[in-house]
């Protein structure tokens, strides 16, 4: 009854004004400063606007046909893939296996070692990528010449064979500490009963990792997958900071180049365009993303 | 502990003292290479400093661009922060009590819908609005970093105010609560664990970002934030990297100080942002 009579009160004018009154704010600078420049966006791309002329055309799909023979569009997307892989791959495995060592580490240093794993997560990757090229171009080579070691006596980054790895290596150790953290919440949900029961039948540990823990991890890792493979899609900062996309464009990953294109060649509308590209593959994976949790939510079930 | 344990604590030993190794010796440069003068750095990087030498830091102290650059760090880091925790634990109560109403329902889709879109997308057009707006300057940014945290902040206040029994609404509306009183009397200090996490997310965010402030704050020197400062001034032709590591450790400093103060919620204020990804 009383119950009722709340809901009875709620259900009136004067109660739900201010319910509405909260939200407006929100709405409203939601509304123009994010879905606004998104239709801005579509809008742009079927456009070839240089950003500065008072007048453009609309030239319908032509960017996006433009962007089939594009092959500094083909090669920046090939090299922001096959960057975006490697850096995937290795941090979804590795910091993994620095979970699983950090959680069963029986020592006075565990929680120094847990706290000092997690500094890179507090750095700016533009500072991260600024510190690693002074390290690239300084300390490195000064070891190698110190040490008598051929490889390291030159500059790592001078050399197309190496200039990759130096970039990505920098994207996995500040990308490192935040999955080593998931991981390490994860491990502690594994009920420890199970672990224990199956210890005593026997079962060695790369058993039990096999049977026991790897399987409470699948949605653990596929968080730390799609977290990952967003943030190295979208690798910006370290770019800028180590190579600015160069030597010439060799290093020139999607966004760097959506960047180029638009403030620095004036082909605002194409950029648009190279945008509208990317919404969609973003779409693709948050659509994957939310196939893979519902699946999480059965497997609970 | 049995012989396994034991092997197994061996290389996990190993293990860990390599990881941890490979992350902190670029911060041990860091450290060290700030308290030299740059002769010293050059000789041997890895060398402890002789003697106390702080004039690095006093030099990148002194500098004009330098203080004004951290202020208008500050300035978009504490703004849109007491913003997004003004408007959205609001509208996030509003949503979490009404969902059964068409309105409610379709604001909440609407706005969260729009998670999955990083920066990078919306970037030209964002650029173009602000200028014709004439905001391409620091309370410009400020807006745009309310406008980008709303998504993510609605979702997890949503999710945090549904899980505050409505008995209490129900028993203060009784006592004769409106709906204001009730929200900023009771629901907002119930919400108090989550502004902790929702804070320590977004000033990580807004204090070392780049790409926002690189496409937006381009047009003086005197709206660079730190970020942007320390980048700009990186010029090979006279760069002095021991004023530039000695810059970069002055930054990294509030956060530091911020994660080993209240490493719990900077810990879970990263993991919230990233499950949200």
């Amino acid at each position: 009854m009383r119950l009722m009579n709340f809901y009875q009160r709620k259900d009136n004018i004067v109660n739900r004004l201010p319910y509405f009154l909260f939200t407006v704010p929100c709405l409203v600078i939601f509304t123009i400063f994010l879905i606004i420049p998104i239709i801005l966006g579509f809008y742009y791309s079927f456009t070839n606007w240089n950003g500065i002329a008072p007048t453009y055309d609309m030239v319908g799909l032509n960017n996006f046909k433009d962007q089939l023979s594009d092959s500094s569009f083909h090669y920046s997307f090939v090299f922001t893939l096959t960057y975006a892989l490697v850096v995937v791959f290795v941090i979804v495995f590795i910091s993994f296996f620095t979970a699983v060592f950090l959680n069963g580490f029986r020592s006075r240093l565990k929680n120094a070692y847990k706290t000092l794993l997690f500094f890179p997560a507090l750095i700016a990757p533009i500072v991260v990528s600024l510190i690693f090229k002074q390290i690239y171009s300084g300390v490195l080579p000064w070891l190698g010449k110190t040490l008598e070691w051929e490889f390291l006596s030159k500059n790592l980054m001078a050399s197309m064979d190496t200039l990759k790895g130096t970039i990505e290596y920098v994207h996995m150790w500040y990308g490192m500490a935040i999955p080593v953290v998931l991981y390490t919440a994860g491990l502690q949900m594994v009920p420890d009963e199970i672990y224990e029961s199956a210890k005593i039948d026997g079962a060695n540990f790369m058993h039990r990792l096999w049977h026991i823990v790897i399987p409470y991890m699948i949605p653990i890792v596929n968080i730390v997958f799609i977290l990952t493979l967003k943030q190295a899609l979208m690798v910006y900062d370290i770019i800028m900071g180590l190579t600015m996309g160069g030597p010439g464009t060799r290093t020139q990953t999607y966004s760097v180049f959506i960047y180029r294109s638009a403030f620095m060649n004036f082909r605002v509308g194409y950029a648009a365009s190279l945008s509208v590209t990317l919404f969609f593959i973003m779409l693709v994976i948050a659509v994957m993303q939310m196939k893979l949790s519902s699946k999480k939510d059965v497997n609970a079930a | 502990m049995n012989k396994e344990g034991k092997f197994f604590n061996l290389i996990a030993y190993i293990y860990l003292t390599i990881a941890v190794l490979l992350v902190i010796t670029p911060l041990y440069l860091l450290i060290v290479v700030s308290l030299k003068p740059l002769e010293d750095s050059v000789r041997n990087f890895f060398a402890l400093p002789s003697s106390l030498y702080l004039e690095n830091f006093k030099k990148v102290l002194s500098g004009d661009l330098y203080m004004n650059s951290v202020k208008n760090s500050v300035f978009v880091t504490v703004f849109p922060l007491a913003a997004v925790i003004m408007i959205v634990p609001m509208c996030a109560f509003a949503i979490a009590r009404n969902m059964h109403r068409f309105y409610y329902k379709w604001l909440y889709r609407y706005i969260i819908s729009s998670i999955f879109v990083p920066f990078a997308v919306i970037m030209i057009p964002v650029v173009i609005l602000c200028s014709k707006l004439n905001i391409m300057n620091v309370p410009g940014l400020i807006i745009i970093y309310i406008a980008f945290s709303i998504n993510q902040a609605l979702f997890l206040f949503v999710g945090h105010i549904r899980n505050i029994p409505r008995d209490l609404d129900e028993s203060a509306v009784i006592d004769g609560c409106g709906v204001s009183r009730l929200y900023f009397k009771i629901i907002l200090p119930l919400c108090k664990p989550m502004i902790a996490t929702v804070a320590v997310v977004n000033s990580l965010w807004y204090w070392n970002d780049f790409l926002l402030p690189v496409v937006l704050l381009n047009k003086s020197q005197r709206y660079f934030t730190l970020a942007l400062y320390q980048y700009m001034f990186n010029d090979p032709q006279n760069y002095q990297f021991n004023l530039a590591f000695a810059s970069y450790f002055l930054g990294m400093i509030p956060l530091v100080v911020l994660y080993l103060s209240a490493s719990k919620y900077v810990v879970r204020g990263l993991t919230a942002g990233a499950i949200k990804g």
